[in-house]
């Protein structure tokens, strides 16, 4: 046996850089940044020191030693922080989406000025992420900014009593900023993606957040006022159902009964509808391209559009408050679903008896029936039974806009702001699905 | 050993092994089954030859009221557009922060069982509530508004995100658990080491795929006066009249749904099999940002 190579263990690899080996710099960037902000003026000379700070930040990471680089991010950091200084000294309303935008345009400049840095020191890169880091460090200032005045901290400087505070704020808002950026910038060598995926969830969460007004706050007021609410709600009033003279659209037991009516129609159709598009919506088993092409766009289509719309569209064109609009509903409804599973499954069958099918003179269509379907038999019962349970829930509620079914009940029962009928309506339905996903699941497990 | 004669007329006089009746009469009984609750469904809502034979005149006429058509008020939609997106966006958020713990705590091979249970149970008891059900009672203490469509959307994510995350965590292979248990490691370790890094993939993706179905269901809460662009719709075609504009909202919510599918899908692959896609955009991504080897910050698995 000839001996293998003795590995060399004086000399060793150098270590990869991890990302984890960037948390000691960046965290010490920070508290440094923080003192600065503390002892220093806002402005050019904040500036300034933020774009050393970053420069000491690179020099750490090994990115850049060249003194014009210094230069760049000083000038660049002097520019940009005077830039965003300026434009939320100027306001006068407190911070406006338009001041905050202005004030994330002064920080988006250092940023351009860090992301030259970082590509002159990087060869394989585009200009292009010069661009990205501007924008993730001008992103940062307005997310934080609007994070501050979410959080109702920016409204307190306009007081003018609390002038003390704005130096402090400013700071502490282009703190946050700047270190947004700068790990931005790492993260370009890092982890692009992730990173990016990080990034942009963040931003959108606090957009969506700030705009939608979501407040944990109100949350929990509204919780701890919950015997209050629930008076309201409680007891279920079941009894107005039984009440004599009640118009005949009130009866809960005959509407609970037409929304199976409507599930059932709506499973069964749909079902029978999708089982052929699916077949022409899936590879092996389309006759041609055209048709493949045709029943696949459908399907994608007619998936977008929520139960609730074709509840509505069906409704206008038949007439509301028919029931009949919402058997239609839950037919397209259906036909999307099952459509979707069932080619899916088509696209995965074993194309060998198809190709035997075939090859003993089958058209088409025989090879479908005698060949594919036999295959998809057991899934298409099994789909067809969780269809089913999702015709039940979503026939709850179509009744909304004007489709028929318990959930006419519940809408006119709410728009009398009778809330313990609503109540009662709830604990039906709540019931009626409970019992039905429980037989669907106990009779798909038989199945399957 | 004997050979049988197989003949013609040997095997004409072999006795044919008889059919099982059974096969049959489940067949039948399947049949029966499906059809009678059908015919009852159908005369129980009046659906007569008549009335359809005129549905696809009426849908027609509807279309062509529709189309084309009418953007004029374009900024108002988009902007409840935007309001619906957000709401499905923080709904999803919501249920993605809680149906994280709620998974670990509904799956049997971490949790114990008087833990894993009524777990379950509060989580398909969350489920049984549309979104739409728990809209109306929200909007009690809430007020009308994006707010109340994104705890609704939220709630209800909690209990359809907990039961899958639990699914994924009591598949996950339990090598890596036992020996994180055998080594000293505790619960949370074995949470953390053993558990998560099998089945975060597949947990970001369901979030995702929770984030579609969100989307449509925050169009669709406007209905009710939880924000959102289901309110232009429902509005322009029932109250209103107004179908050129309802149309308008239609195809602007179809187009987003379409575009938002689709970029998750892409998103939802890559996550899953952990290979870059090749789509366009993936491609312009990297055509626009290069590639970057720079061996002195080549990391993890270099």
């Amino acid at each position: 046996m000839t001996a293998l190579a003795e590995p060399d263990l004086e000399v060793r690899p150098p270590e990869p850089r991890r990302s984890r080996d960037f948390v000691g710099p960046v965290v010490v960037f920070t508290i440094l940044l923080g003192f600065a902000g503390i002892s220093g003026p806002a402005g050019p000379v904040w500036g300034a020191i933020v774009g050393a700070l970053v420069f000491g930040l690179f020099w750490w990471i090994r990115l850049t030693r060249s003194i014009a680089d210094a230069v760049v991010l000083v000038i660049g950091g002097a520019v940009g922080y005077s830039l965003f200084n300026l434009a939320l000294a100027a306001r006068d309303t407190g911070v406006t989406t338009a001041v905050g935008a202005q004030a994330a345009l002064g920080v988006a400049v250092f940023g351009l000025a860090a992301g030259w840095v970082m590509y002159r020191n990087s060869p394989g890169l585009t200009p292009i992420p010069i661009l990205l880091s501007g924008a993730a460090y001008g992103g940062g200032a307005y997310v934080v900014l609007l994070t501050a005045v979410a959080l109702g901290l920016l409204d307190k400087i306009r007081d003018g009593e609390q002038q003390e505070l704005t130096v402090a704020l400013f700071v502490a808002v282009s703190i946050a900023s700047g270190v947004i950026g700068a790990t931005a910038n790492i993260s370009f060598w890092s982890k692009l993606p992730s990173s990016f995926a990080v990034g942009f969830t963040f931003i959108i969460s606090v957009l969506a957040w700030n705009e939608i007004g979501f407040s944990i706050v109100e949350v929990f007021t509204q919780m701890s006022r919950i015997t209050e609410i629930l008076d309201d709600f409680l007891p279920p009033d079941f009894v107005w159902i039984k009440s004599p003279g009640q118009p005949p659209t009130f009866n809960m037991g005959k509407a609970l009964l037409e929304t199976f009516q409507i599930a059932i129609v709506g499973a069964t159709i749909g079902c029978t509808l999708a089982a052929p598009l699916s077949f022409y919506a899936s590879r092996p088993t389309s006759p041609n391209r055209a048709v493949y092409w045709l029943a696949k766009s459908f399907l994608n289509v007619i998936r977008t559009i929520p139960d609730l719309f074709w509840a509505v569209l069906f409704a206008t064109a038949v007439g509301f408050g028919k029931p009949f609009a919402g058997a239609l509903a839950m037919i397209m409804f259906s036909t999307a679903i099952m459509g979707k599973l069932l080619s899916e499954t088509v696209d995965a069958i074993n194309l060998g008896p198809l190709e035997a099918a075939r090859a003993a003179g089958a058209t088409n269509n025989q090879t479908i029936m005698k060949a594919a379907f036999p295959q998809i038999a057991p899934n298409f019962v099994a789909y067809a039974l969780y269809v089913f349970e999702l015709n039940i829930r979503a026939s709850v509620v179509i009744g909304f806009v004007g489709a028929g079914g318990i959930g006419r009940l519940l809408d006119e029962r709410r728009q009398f702001f009778q809330w313990d009928q609503v109540m009662a309506i709830v604990i039906v339905i709540f019931t009626a699905v409970i019992v039905i996903e429980a037989i669907s699941i106990y009779v798909r497990r038989k199945l399957v | 050993m004997t050979v049988p004669d197989l003949t013609p007329d040997a095997i004409h006089d072999m006795v044919r092994p008889e059919e099982s009746l059974w096969p049959r009469i489940i067949k039948w009984g399947v049949t029966v089954g499906i059809i009678v609750p059908l015919i009852w469904s159908v005369v129980g809502l009046e659906i007569s030859i008549g009335r359809m034979l005129a549905t696809p005149g009426q849908v027609w006429s509807l279309l062509t009221g529709m189309f084309p058509p009418d953007f004029d008020d374009w900024p108002r939609l988009m902007s409840k557009l935007l309001e619906s997106l957000y709401v499905a966006w923080i709904g999803t958020l919501i249920g993605a922060a809680f149906s994280f713990p709620a998974g670990f705590m509904a799956a049997t091979n971490i949790a114990p069982r008087w833990v894993a249970i009524p777990t379950r149970g509060i989580l398909s008891g969350i489920r049984a509530f549309p979104e739409l059900v728990l809209a109306i009672i929200f909007i009690v203490p809430f007020g009308l508004g994006p707010f109340t469509g994104a705890l609704a959307i939220g709630l209800h994510s909690i209990g359809t995100l907990g039961k899958l995350s639990s699914e994924v965590i009591e598949g996950v292979d339990e090598g890596p658990v036992e020996a994180i248990g055998a080594s000293g490691g505790n619960l949370f370790m074995k949470m953390r080491f053993g558990i998560v890094p099998q089945a975060m993939p597949n947990i970001v993706a369901y979030w995702l795929y929770r984030f579609e179905i969100n989307v449509r269901a925050s169009a669709v809460l406007g209905i009710v006066g939880a924000g959102g662009i289901g309110a232009e719709i429902v509005g322009r075609l029932r109250f209103r009249g107004d179908w050129p504009k309802a149309g308008a909202a239609l195809l602007l919510t179809i187009g987003a749904v379409l575009v938002i599918d689709a970029i998750s899908a892409s998103v939802r692959r890559r996550i899953i099999t952990g290979q870059p896609s090749r789509t366009v955009i993936s491609k312009w991504m990297t055509a626009i940002t290069g590639s970057h080897r720079d061996p002195r910050f080549e990391i993890e698995n270099a």
